[in-house]
Protein backbone atom coordinates (compact mmCIF):
# COMPACT_ATOMS: atom_id res chain seq x y z
CA UNK A 1 0.00 0.00 0.00
CA UNK A 2 2.56 2.46 -1.12
CA UNK A 3 2.20 5.03 -3.86
CA UNK A 4 -0.91 5.51 -5.86
CA UNK A 5 -1.56 6.16 -9.49
CA UNK A 6 -3.83 9.17 -9.52
CA UNK A 7 -6.58 8.62 -12.08
CA UNK A 8 -5.68 6.99 -15.33
CA UNK A 9 -3.69 9.77 -16.92
CA UNK A 10 -0.77 8.59 -19.02
CA UNK A 11 1.50 11.52 -19.88
CA UNK A 12 2.25 11.85 -23.57
CA UNK A 13 2.56 14.27 -26.43
CA UNK A 14 0.21 12.84 -29.04
CA UNK A 15 -2.27 14.87 -31.07
CA UNK A 16 -5.04 13.87 -28.68
CA UNK A 17 -2.94 14.74 -25.63
CA UNK A 18 -2.34 18.21 -27.02
CA UNK A 19 -5.99 18.95 -27.73
CA UNK A 20 -7.56 21.48 -25.43
CA UNK A 21 -9.49 19.74 -22.61
CA UNK A 22 -12.58 21.71 -23.61
CA UNK A 23 -12.55 20.28 -27.14
CA UNK A 24 -12.01 16.81 -25.73
CA UNK A 25 -14.96 17.17 -23.36
CA UNK A 26 -17.27 18.44 -26.10
CA UNK A 27 -16.12 15.75 -28.54
CA UNK A 28 -16.62 13.03 -25.95
CA UNK A 29 -20.18 14.25 -25.33
CA UNK A 30 -20.91 14.05 -29.09
CA UNK A 31 -19.39 10.57 -29.28
CA UNK A 32 -21.24 9.29 -26.20
CA UNK A 33 -24.50 10.58 -27.69
CA UNK A 34 -23.69 8.76 -30.94
CA UNK A 35 -23.15 5.50 -29.06
CA UNK A 36 -26.78 5.56 -27.94
CA UNK A 37 -27.98 5.92 -31.52
CA UNK A 38 -26.02 3.00 -32.98
CA UNK A 39 -28.25 0.21 -34.38
CA UNK A 40 -26.93 -1.39 -37.59
CA UNK A 41 -23.97 -3.80 -37.67
CA UNK A 42 -22.09 -1.53 -40.10
CA UNK A 43 -22.39 1.35 -37.62
CA UNK A 44 -20.94 -0.80 -34.86
CA UNK A 45 -18.02 -1.80 -37.07
CA UNK A 46 -17.45 1.81 -38.07
CA UNK A 47 -17.46 3.01 -34.49
CA UNK A 48 -15.10 0.22 -33.38
CA UNK A 49 -12.64 1.16 -36.10
CA UNK A 50 -12.84 4.79 -34.98
CA UNK A 51 -12.16 3.86 -31.33
CA UNK A 52 -9.21 1.63 -32.18
CA UNK A 53 -7.82 4.33 -34.47
CA UNK A 54 -8.11 6.96 -31.70
CA UNK A 55 -6.35 4.73 -29.18
CA UNK A 56 -3.53 4.17 -31.65
CA UNK A 57 -3.29 7.88 -32.33
CA UNK A 58 -3.08 8.66 -28.60
CA UNK A 59 -0.48 5.93 -28.09
CA UNK A 60 -2.44 4.40 -25.22
CA UNK A 61 -3.44 1.08 -26.79
CA UNK A 62 -1.68 -0.74 -23.95
CA UNK A 63 -4.25 0.61 -21.50
CA UNK A 64 -7.30 -0.42 -23.52
CA UNK A 65 -7.99 -3.70 -21.72
CA UNK A 66 -7.03 -2.24 -18.35
CA UNK A 67 -9.68 0.50 -18.54
CA UNK A 68 -12.34 -2.05 -19.51
CA UNK A 69 -11.51 -4.28 -16.55
CA UNK A 70 -13.71 -2.54 -13.95
CA UNK A 71 -16.69 -2.74 -16.34
CA UNK A 72 -16.08 -6.37 -17.25
CA UNK A 73 -18.56 -7.88 -14.79
CA UNK A 74 -21.23 -5.33 -15.68
CA UNK A 75 -20.85 -6.23 -19.37
CA UNK A 76 -20.91 -9.97 -18.60
CA UNK A 77 -23.98 -9.51 -16.38
CA UNK A 78 -25.83 -7.54 -19.09
CA UNK A 79 -25.03 -10.17 -21.68
CA UNK A 80 -26.19 -13.07 -19.47
CA UNK A 81 -29.39 -11.43 -18.25
CA UNK A 82 -30.44 -10.45 -21.77
CA UNK A 83 -29.62 -13.87 -23.21
CA UNK A 84 -31.76 -15.60 -20.64
CA UNK A 85 -34.71 -13.28 -20.17
CA UNK A 86 -35.47 -12.16 -23.71
CA UNK A 87 -38.26 -14.17 -25.32
CA UNK A 88 -37.66 -15.54 -28.84
CA UNK A 89 -36.20 -18.48 -30.74
CA UNK A 90 -34.26 -20.72 -28.45
CA UNK A 91 -30.71 -21.56 -29.58
CA UNK A 92 -29.93 -24.00 -26.79
CA UNK A 93 -31.10 -24.58 -23.26
CA UNK A 94 -29.51 -25.57 -19.98
CA UNK A 95 -32.26 -27.31 -18.01
CA UNK A 96 -35.07 -24.79 -17.53
CA UNK A 97 -32.93 -21.87 -18.74
CA UNK A 98 -33.26 -21.18 -22.44
CA UNK A 99 -30.92 -18.91 -24.35
CA UNK A 100 -32.67 -17.12 -27.20
CA UNK A 101 -31.22 -15.73 -30.41
CA UNK A 102 -32.92 -12.37 -29.86
CA UNK A 103 -31.59 -12.27 -26.32
CA UNK A 104 -28.07 -13.02 -27.46
CA UNK A 105 -28.16 -10.22 -30.04
CA UNK A 106 -29.68 -7.74 -27.61
CA UNK A 107 -27.13 -8.63 -24.93
CA UNK A 108 -24.25 -8.31 -27.36
CA UNK A 109 -25.51 -4.93 -28.60
CA UNK A 110 -25.86 -3.50 -25.09
CA UNK A 111 -22.56 -5.05 -24.02
CA UNK A 112 -20.80 -3.52 -27.01
CA UNK A 113 -22.36 -0.13 -26.29
CA UNK A 114 -21.05 -0.35 -22.72
CA UNK A 115 -17.58 -1.09 -24.10
CA UNK A 116 -17.89 1.97 -26.35
CA UNK A 117 -19.04 4.22 -23.50
CA UNK A 118 -16.18 3.13 -21.26
CA UNK A 119 -13.55 3.38 -23.96
CA UNK A 120 -14.64 6.85 -25.13
CA UNK A 121 -14.66 8.33 -21.64
CA UNK A 122 -11.42 6.56 -20.73
CA UNK A 123 -9.71 7.92 -23.82
CA UNK A 124 -10.29 11.40 -22.40
CA UNK A 125 -9.08 10.59 -18.89
CA UNK A 126 -6.08 8.69 -20.28
CA UNK A 127 -4.90 11.69 -22.27
CA UNK A 128 -5.82 14.63 -20.03
CA UNK A 129 -4.20 15.44 -16.69
CA UNK A 130 -6.74 15.89 -13.87
CA UNK A 131 -5.76 19.52 -13.42
CA UNK A 132 -6.30 20.38 -17.09
CA UNK A 133 -9.56 18.48 -16.97
CA UNK A 134 -10.94 20.60 -14.12
CA UNK A 135 -9.68 23.76 -15.84
CA UNK A 136 -11.50 22.69 -18.97
CA UNK A 137 -14.70 21.91 -17.09
CA UNK A 138 -14.51 25.22 -15.29
CA UNK A 139 -14.21 27.12 -18.57
CA UNK A 140 -17.00 25.14 -20.21
CA UNK A 141 -19.35 25.80 -17.29
CA UNK A 142 -18.42 29.48 -17.05
CA UNK A 143 -21.68 30.71 -18.65
CA UNK A 144 -23.53 29.21 -15.67
CA UNK A 145 -22.07 31.96 -13.52
CA UNK A 146 -24.74 34.27 -14.93
CA UNK A 147 -27.37 32.26 -13.07
CA UNK A 148 -25.36 32.27 -9.86
CA UNK A 149 -23.43 28.99 -10.04
CA UNK A 150 -20.02 29.51 -8.34
CA UNK A 151 -18.14 27.85 -11.20
CA UNK A 152 -14.59 28.91 -10.40
CA UNK A 153 -15.04 28.01 -6.73
CA UNK A 154 -16.27 24.56 -7.74
CA UNK A 155 -13.24 24.22 -9.99
CA UNK A 156 -10.95 25.24 -7.12
CA UNK A 157 -12.64 22.67 -4.86
CA UNK A 158 -12.15 19.94 -7.43
CA UNK A 159 -8.50 20.86 -7.89
CA UNK A 160 -7.88 20.86 -4.15
CA UNK A 161 -9.62 17.50 -3.78
CA UNK A 162 -7.47 15.99 -6.52
CA UNK A 163 -4.32 17.56 -5.11
CA UNK A 164 -4.92 16.05 -1.68
CA UNK A 165 -5.66 12.48 -2.70
CA UNK A 166 -1.97 11.46 -2.68
CA UNK A 167 -1.38 13.42 0.54
CA UNK A 168 -4.13 11.60 2.38
CA UNK A 169 -3.02 8.32 0.90
CA UNK A 170 0.42 8.84 2.43
CA UNK A 171 -1.14 9.94 5.70
CA UNK A 172 -3.34 6.82 5.80
CA UNK A 173 -0.33 4.64 5.12
CA UNK A 174 1.63 6.30 7.91
CA UNK A 175 -1.13 6.08 10.52
CA UNK A 176 -1.88 2.49 9.56
CA UNK A 177 1.76 1.55 9.98
CA UNK A 178 1.93 3.34 13.32
CA UNK A 179 -1.11 1.44 14.63
CA UNK A 180 0.18 -1.87 13.25
CA UNK A 181 3.38 -1.19 15.20
CA UNK A 182 1.17 -0.92 18.28
CA UNK A 183 -0.27 -4.36 17.64
CA UNK A 184 -3.29 -3.54 15.45
CA UNK A 185 -4.21 -6.18 12.88
CA UNK A 186 -6.27 -4.63 10.11
CA UNK A 187 -6.90 -7.99 8.44
CA UNK A 188 -8.51 -9.76 11.38
CA UNK A 189 -11.81 -11.58 10.86
CA UNK A 190 -13.07 -10.58 14.30
CA UNK A 191 -15.64 -7.88 13.54
CA UNK A 192 -15.58 -5.98 16.84
CA UNK A 193 -11.78 -5.85 16.80
CA UNK A 194 -11.90 -4.69 13.23
CA UNK A 195 -14.18 -1.81 14.16
CA UNK A 196 -11.76 -0.87 16.93
CA UNK A 197 -8.83 -0.87 14.51
CA UNK A 198 -10.79 1.17 11.97
CA UNK A 199 -11.42 3.80 14.67
CA UNK A 200 -7.70 4.01 15.36
CA UNK A 201 -7.18 4.75 11.67
CA UNK A 202 -10.16 6.99 10.88
CA UNK A 203 -10.03 9.32 13.88
CA UNK A 204 -6.44 10.48 13.29
CA UNK A 205 -7.13 10.68 9.56
CA UNK A 206 -10.11 13.00 10.06
CA UNK A 207 -8.21 15.09 12.59
CA UNK A 208 -5.41 15.46 10.08
CA UNK A 209 -7.83 16.32 7.28
CA UNK A 210 -9.39 19.09 9.38
CA UNK A 211 -5.99 20.40 10.44
CA UNK A 212 -4.73 20.41 6.86
CA UNK A 213 -7.81 22.15 5.46
CA UNK A 214 -7.59 24.77 8.17
CA UNK A 215 -3.93 25.39 7.37
CA UNK A 216 -4.67 25.51 3.65
CA UNK A 217 -7.54 27.97 4.12
CA UNK A 218 -5.35 30.27 6.20
CA UNK A 219 -2.51 30.12 3.71
CA UNK A 220 -4.86 30.80 0.79
CA UNK A 221 -6.32 33.80 2.58
CA UNK A 222 -2.84 35.03 3.42
CA UNK A 223 -2.11 35.06 -0.30
CA UNK A 224 -5.23 37.07 -1.06
CA UNK A 225 -7.69 34.40 -2.13
CA UNK A 226 -11.28 35.33 -1.57
CA UNK A 227 -14.46 33.71 -2.75
CA UNK A 228 -16.20 35.35 -5.70
CA UNK A 229 -13.29 37.36 -7.05
CA UNK A 230 -12.08 37.23 -10.64
CA UNK A 231 -9.01 34.99 -10.91
CA UNK A 232 -6.53 34.48 -13.70
CA UNK A 233 -4.48 31.34 -14.12
CA UNK A 234 -0.79 30.74 -14.72
CA UNK A 235 -1.46 28.42 -17.65
CA UNK A 236 -4.34 29.82 -19.66
CA UNK A 237 -6.10 27.23 -21.77
CA UNK A 238 -5.77 28.09 -25.41
CA UNK A 239 -7.79 26.80 -28.36
CA UNK A 240 -5.51 26.10 -31.31
CA UNK A 241 -6.18 25.41 -34.97
CA UNK A 242 -6.11 21.66 -34.26
CA UNK A 243 -8.94 22.10 -31.76
CA UNK A 244 -11.20 23.91 -34.20
CA UNK A 245 -10.38 21.46 -37.00
CA UNK A 246 -11.09 18.43 -34.80
CA UNK A 247 -14.32 19.92 -33.50
CA UNK A 248 -15.51 20.66 -37.03
CA UNK A 249 -14.52 17.20 -38.32
CA UNK A 250 -16.28 15.40 -35.47
CA UNK A 251 -19.40 17.60 -35.78
CA UNK A 252 -19.55 16.98 -39.55
CA UNK A 253 -19.17 13.22 -38.94
CA UNK A 254 -22.00 13.35 -36.42
CA UNK A 255 -24.18 15.37 -38.80
CA UNK A 256 -23.51 12.95 -41.67
CA UNK A 257 -24.39 10.08 -39.35
CA UNK A 258 -27.68 11.75 -38.36
CA UNK A 259 -28.53 12.57 -41.98
CA UNK A 260 -27.80 8.99 -43.03
CA UNK A 261 -29.99 7.71 -40.20
CA UNK A 262 -32.98 9.81 -41.30
CA UNK A 263 -32.40 9.26 -45.03
CA UNK A 264 -32.09 5.46 -45.06
CA UNK B 1 23.22 -10.51 17.94
CA UNK B 2 19.91 -8.92 19.00
CA UNK B 3 19.42 -6.96 15.76
CA UNK B 4 21.17 -8.25 12.70
CA UNK B 5 20.57 -6.98 9.17
CA UNK B 6 22.37 -8.84 6.42
CA UNK B 7 22.53 -7.54 2.86
CA UNK B 8 19.13 -5.91 3.16
CA UNK B 9 17.84 -4.32 -0.05
CA UNK B 10 14.46 -2.77 -0.67
CA UNK B 11 12.90 -0.99 -3.65
CA UNK B 12 9.64 0.94 -3.42
CA UNK B 13 7.02 0.05 -6.07
CA UNK B 14 9.30 -2.59 -7.49
CA UNK B 15 8.60 -3.52 -11.09
CA UNK B 16 6.78 -0.29 -11.96
CA UNK B 17 8.05 2.70 -13.94
CA UNK B 18 8.10 4.76 -10.74
CA UNK B 19 10.27 2.33 -8.75
CA UNK B 20 12.44 4.12 -6.18
CA UNK B 21 15.41 2.80 -4.28
CA UNK B 22 14.91 2.40 -0.53
CA UNK B 23 17.90 0.45 0.73
CA UNK B 24 20.83 -1.26 -0.94
CA UNK B 25 22.95 -4.01 0.67
CA UNK B 26 22.66 -2.76 4.22
CA UNK B 27 24.62 -4.72 6.82
CA UNK B 28 24.03 -3.64 10.37
CA UNK B 29 24.49 -5.25 13.76
CA UNK B 30 23.12 -3.66 16.89
CA UNK B 31 24.00 -5.04 20.31
CA UNK B 32 21.78 -5.36 23.37
CA UNK B 33 21.49 -2.10 25.29
CA UNK B 34 23.28 -0.16 22.60
CA UNK B 35 22.25 3.35 21.57
CA UNK B 36 22.76 4.00 17.88
CA UNK B 37 22.10 7.36 16.26
CA UNK B 38 21.21 7.57 12.56
CA UNK B 39 21.80 10.51 10.26
CA UNK B 40 21.42 10.94 6.52
CA UNK B 41 20.12 13.39 3.92
CA UNK B 42 16.44 13.36 2.88
CA UNK B 43 15.63 10.22 0.93
CA UNK B 44 18.72 8.38 2.16
CA UNK B 45 16.67 5.49 3.52
CA UNK B 46 16.41 6.33 7.23
CA UNK B 47 12.67 5.74 7.50
CA UNK B 48 12.90 2.71 5.23
CA UNK B 49 15.54 1.21 7.52
CA UNK B 50 13.41 1.82 10.62
CA UNK B 51 10.38 0.17 9.03
CA UNK B 52 12.43 -2.95 8.38
CA UNK B 53 13.28 -3.29 12.07
CA UNK B 54 9.74 -4.25 13.09
CA UNK B 55 8.67 -5.87 9.87
CA UNK B 56 6.47 -3.14 8.39
CA UNK B 57 8.49 -3.55 5.22
CA UNK B 58 9.80 -6.86 4.00
CA UNK B 59 13.22 -6.74 2.36
CA UNK B 60 13.43 -7.72 -1.33
CA UNK B 61 16.75 -9.37 -0.56
CA UNK B 62 18.67 -10.11 2.62
CA UNK B 63 17.43 -10.93 6.10
CA UNK B 64 16.44 -9.13 9.28
CA UNK B 65 17.11 -11.17 12.42
CA UNK B 66 15.88 -10.07 15.83
CA UNK B 67 17.15 -12.26 18.67
CA UNK B 68 18.30 -14.72 16.00
CA UNK B 69 14.80 -15.14 14.53
CA UNK B 70 14.07 -14.16 10.96
CA UNK B 71 11.18 -11.79 11.64
CA UNK B 72 9.31 -12.76 8.48
CA UNK B 73 9.52 -16.49 9.19
CA UNK B 74 5.96 -16.70 10.51
CA UNK B 75 3.01 -14.49 11.46
CA UNK B 76 3.61 -15.34 15.12
CA UNK B 77 7.24 -14.23 15.10
CA UNK B 78 6.27 -11.06 13.24
CA UNK B 79 3.69 -10.28 15.93
CA UNK B 80 6.18 -10.91 18.72
CA UNK B 81 8.65 -8.68 16.89
CA UNK B 82 6.13 -5.83 16.75
CA UNK B 83 5.83 -6.03 20.53
CA UNK B 84 9.57 -6.37 21.11
CA UNK B 85 10.48 -3.49 18.82
CA UNK B 86 8.63 -0.26 19.58
CA UNK B 87 8.52 2.09 16.60
CA UNK B 88 7.91 5.81 17.14
CA UNK B 89 7.11 7.57 13.87
CA UNK B 90 7.78 11.21 13.06
CA UNK B 91 5.18 13.45 14.69
CA UNK B 92 3.70 10.50 16.61
CA UNK B 93 1.08 12.80 18.18
CA UNK B 94 -0.74 12.71 14.83
CA UNK B 95 -1.77 9.12 15.43
CA UNK B 96 -3.60 9.74 18.73
CA UNK B 97 -7.26 8.72 18.51
CA UNK B 98 -8.68 8.02 21.97
CA UNK B 99 -10.82 10.22 24.17
CA UNK B 100 -8.51 9.89 27.18
CA UNK B 101 -4.79 9.52 27.76
CA UNK B 102 -5.46 6.29 29.66
CA UNK B 103 -7.30 4.64 26.74
CA UNK B 104 -4.69 5.85 24.30
CA UNK B 105 -1.79 4.28 26.17
CA UNK B 106 -3.77 1.08 26.85
CA UNK B 107 -4.14 0.45 23.12
CA UNK B 108 -0.76 -1.19 22.56
CA UNK B 109 -0.67 -3.50 25.59
CA UNK B 110 -4.31 -4.53 24.98
CA UNK B 111 -3.60 -5.38 21.36
CA UNK B 112 -0.64 -7.47 22.44
CA UNK B 113 -2.87 -9.37 24.85
CA UNK B 114 -1.69 -8.09 28.24
CA UNK B 115 -4.00 -9.04 31.10
CA UNK B 116 -6.02 -6.34 32.90
CA UNK B 117 -3.65 -5.76 35.79
CA UNK B 118 -0.59 -5.96 33.53
CA UNK B 119 -2.08 -3.25 31.34
CA UNK B 120 -2.43 -0.93 34.32
CA UNK B 121 1.12 -1.56 35.51
CA UNK B 122 2.47 -1.05 32.00
CA UNK B 123 0.55 2.20 31.47
CA UNK B 124 1.65 3.59 34.84
CA UNK B 125 5.26 2.70 34.17
CA UNK B 126 5.19 4.20 30.66
CA UNK B 127 3.63 7.44 31.88
CA UNK B 128 6.17 7.70 34.65
CA UNK B 129 9.01 7.16 32.17
CA UNK B 130 7.91 10.02 29.93
CA UNK B 131 7.22 12.28 32.93
CA UNK B 132 3.41 12.39 32.83
CA UNK B 133 1.90 12.13 36.29
CA UNK B 134 -0.58 9.23 36.23
CA UNK B 135 -3.42 10.61 38.37
CA UNK B 136 -3.21 14.05 36.82
CA UNK B 137 -3.15 13.05 33.16
CA UNK B 138 -4.94 9.71 32.86
CA UNK B 139 -8.44 11.17 32.33
CA UNK B 140 -7.37 14.13 30.22
CA UNK B 141 -8.36 14.23 26.56
CA UNK B 142 -5.24 14.29 24.38
CA UNK B 143 -6.70 17.27 22.51
CA UNK B 144 -6.45 19.42 25.66
CA UNK B 145 -2.73 18.84 26.00
CA UNK B 146 0.15 20.91 24.65
CA UNK B 147 2.16 19.70 21.64
CA UNK B 148 4.99 18.44 23.84
CA UNK B 149 2.62 16.58 26.17
CA UNK B 150 0.83 15.00 23.22
CA UNK B 151 4.10 13.70 21.88
CA UNK B 152 4.98 12.22 25.25
CA UNK B 153 1.56 10.54 25.39
CA UNK B 154 2.29 9.02 21.97
CA UNK B 155 5.72 7.91 23.15
CA UNK B 156 4.18 6.35 26.27
CA UNK B 157 1.69 4.58 23.97
CA UNK B 158 4.60 2.77 22.34
CA UNK B 159 6.53 2.18 25.56
CA UNK B 160 3.52 0.62 27.30
CA UNK B 161 3.95 -2.59 25.29
CA UNK B 162 7.29 -3.02 27.11
CA UNK B 163 9.50 -3.11 24.02
CA UNK B 164 13.12 -4.22 24.44
CA UNK B 165 14.12 -2.18 21.43
CA UNK B 166 12.91 1.30 20.70
CA UNK B 167 13.24 2.88 17.30
CA UNK B 168 12.53 6.59 16.96
CA UNK B 169 12.21 8.64 13.76
CA UNK B 170 13.23 12.22 14.57
CA UNK B 171 11.44 12.17 17.94
CA UNK B 172 12.35 15.79 18.70
CA UNK B 173 11.38 17.37 15.36
CA UNK B 174 9.68 20.73 15.77
CA UNK B 175 9.96 20.83 19.58
CA UNK B 176 11.31 23.52 21.86
CA UNK B 177 14.37 23.03 24.04
CA UNK B 178 12.60 21.82 27.18
CA UNK B 179 10.42 19.45 25.13
CA UNK B 180 13.53 17.96 23.53
CA UNK B 181 15.14 17.54 26.96
CA UNK B 182 12.12 15.66 28.30
CA UNK B 183 12.06 13.22 25.38
CA UNK B 184 15.82 12.65 25.54
CA UNK B 185 15.61 12.14 29.30
CA UNK B 186 12.78 9.59 28.98
CA UNK B 187 14.71 7.55 26.42
CA UNK B 188 17.94 7.93 28.41
CA UNK B 189 16.26 6.38 31.44
CA UNK B 190 14.93 3.49 29.36
CA UNK B 191 18.36 2.85 27.97
CA UNK B 192 20.40 3.29 31.15
CA UNK B 193 18.03 1.84 33.76
CA UNK B 194 16.32 -0.89 31.78
CA UNK B 195 18.86 -1.68 29.10
CA UNK B 196 16.47 -0.90 26.23
CA UNK B 197 18.27 -0.76 22.89
CA UNK B 198 17.76 2.58 21.12
CA UNK B 199 17.84 3.51 17.43
CA UNK B 200 17.51 7.29 17.22
CA UNK B 201 17.18 9.10 13.89
CA UNK B 202 18.07 12.77 14.16
CA UNK B 203 19.08 15.90 12.27
CA UNK B 204 20.72 17.44 15.30
CA UNK B 205 23.31 15.07 16.68
CA UNK B 206 24.24 17.38 19.59
CA UNK B 207 21.06 16.33 21.44
CA UNK B 208 22.31 12.75 21.88
CA UNK B 209 26.05 12.97 21.28
CA UNK B 210 26.92 11.75 24.78
CA UNK B 211 24.25 9.06 24.79
CA UNK B 212 24.75 7.44 21.39
CA UNK B 213 27.43 4.76 21.38
CA UNK B 214 27.61 4.71 17.62
CA UNK B 215 26.55 6.86 14.71
CA UNK B 216 25.27 5.40 11.46
CA UNK B 217 25.31 7.59 8.36
CA UNK B 218 23.11 6.60 5.44
CA UNK B 219 23.33 7.95 1.93
CA UNK B 220 21.29 6.87 -1.13
CA UNK B 221 20.13 3.72 0.65
CA UNK B 222 23.63 2.58 1.58
CA UNK B 223 25.64 2.68 4.79
CA UNK B 224 28.06 5.56 4.24
CA UNK B 225 29.78 5.31 7.62
CA UNK B 226 29.27 3.68 10.98
CA UNK B 227 31.35 3.88 14.13
CA UNK B 228 31.98 5.72 17.39
CA UNK B 229 29.82 8.86 17.33
CA UNK B 230 32.50 11.49 17.76
CA UNK B 231 34.91 9.92 15.31
CA UNK B 232 32.27 9.65 12.59
CA UNK B 233 31.25 13.26 13.20
CA UNK B 234 34.80 14.40 12.53
CA UNK B 235 34.65 12.75 9.09
CA UNK B 236 34.56 15.50 6.43
CA UNK B 237 32.21 13.40 4.28
CA UNK B 238 29.30 14.37 6.54
CA UNK B 239 29.38 18.03 5.59
CA UNK B 240 29.76 17.01 1.95
CA UNK B 241 26.47 15.09 2.23
CA UNK B 242 24.79 18.30 3.38
CA UNK B 243 24.15 17.07 6.93
CA UNK B 244 23.90 19.40 9.88
CA UNK B 245 27.37 19.10 11.32
CA UNK B 246 27.67 20.83 14.72
CA UNK B 247 29.51 24.14 14.52
CA UNK B 248 32.08 22.88 17.06
CA UNK B 249 33.03 20.04 14.71
CA UNK B 250 33.53 22.49 11.84
CA UNK B 251 35.70 24.74 14.01
CA UNK B 252 37.74 21.75 15.24
CA UNK B 253 38.21 20.64 11.65
CA UNK B 254 39.49 24.09 10.72
CA UNK B 255 41.90 24.11 13.68
CA UNK B 256 43.25 20.68 12.76
CA UNK B 257 43.81 21.79 9.19
CA UNK B 258 45.90 24.66 10.56
CA UNK B 259 48.04 22.12 12.38
CA UNK B 260 46.72 22.77 15.88
CA UNK B 261 46.76 19.63 18.04
CA UNK B 262 43.36 18.88 19.57
CA UNK B 263 42.94 16.45 22.43
CA UNK B 264 39.58 14.89 21.48
CA UNK B 265 36.57 15.21 19.19
CA UNK B 266 34.68 18.28 20.39
CA UNK B 267 31.00 18.41 19.42
CA UNK B 268 29.35 20.89 21.79
CA UNK B 269 30.13 24.57 22.21
CA UNK B 270 31.52 23.96 25.70
CA UNK B 271 33.88 21.31 24.45
CA UNK B 272 35.29 23.42 21.62
CA UNK B 273 35.62 26.31 24.05
CA UNK B 274 37.71 24.12 26.33
CA UNK B 275 39.88 22.99 23.41
CA UNK B 276 40.52 26.59 22.37
CA UNK B 277 41.32 27.59 25.95
CA UNK B 278 43.79 24.69 26.11
CA UNK B 279 45.40 25.79 22.84
CA UNK B 280 45.82 29.35 24.09
CA UNK B 281 47.42 28.27 27.31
Amino acid sequence: MEGIVLGQYIPGNSFIHRLDPRSKLVISIILLWMVFLLTRPAEFVGFSVFIVFSYFMAGVTGSFLRVLKPGFYLILFTLTVNMVFTPGHSIFSLGPVAVTREGFILGAVIGLKLVFLISVSSLITLTTSPVRMTDGLERLLRPLRRIGVPVSELGMMMNIALRFIPTFWEETDKIKKAQVSRGADFNTWNLSRRVKYATALLVPLFVSAFRKSDELAVSMEARGYSVGMERTSLYELEMHKRDYVTLVVVSVLAAVFLWYRTAV
Amino acid sequence: MPIELTNVSYTYLKGTPVARLGLRDVDLHIGDGEWIAVMGPTGSGKSTLLQHLNGLLKPDAGTVLIDNFNIHASAKILRETRQKVGLVFQYPEHQLFSSTVWKEICYGPENFGFSGSDVETAVKKAMETVGLEFTRYKDCSPTELSGGEKRRVALAGVLAANPRFIVLDEPTAGMDYSGIQRIVEAVRRLNRDRGVTVVWVTHDITEVVDLADRLLVLNSGRVEAVGATREILADPRLAALGLDVPIAVTVADGLRKKGKPLAGYPVTIDEIKQEIVNLLR
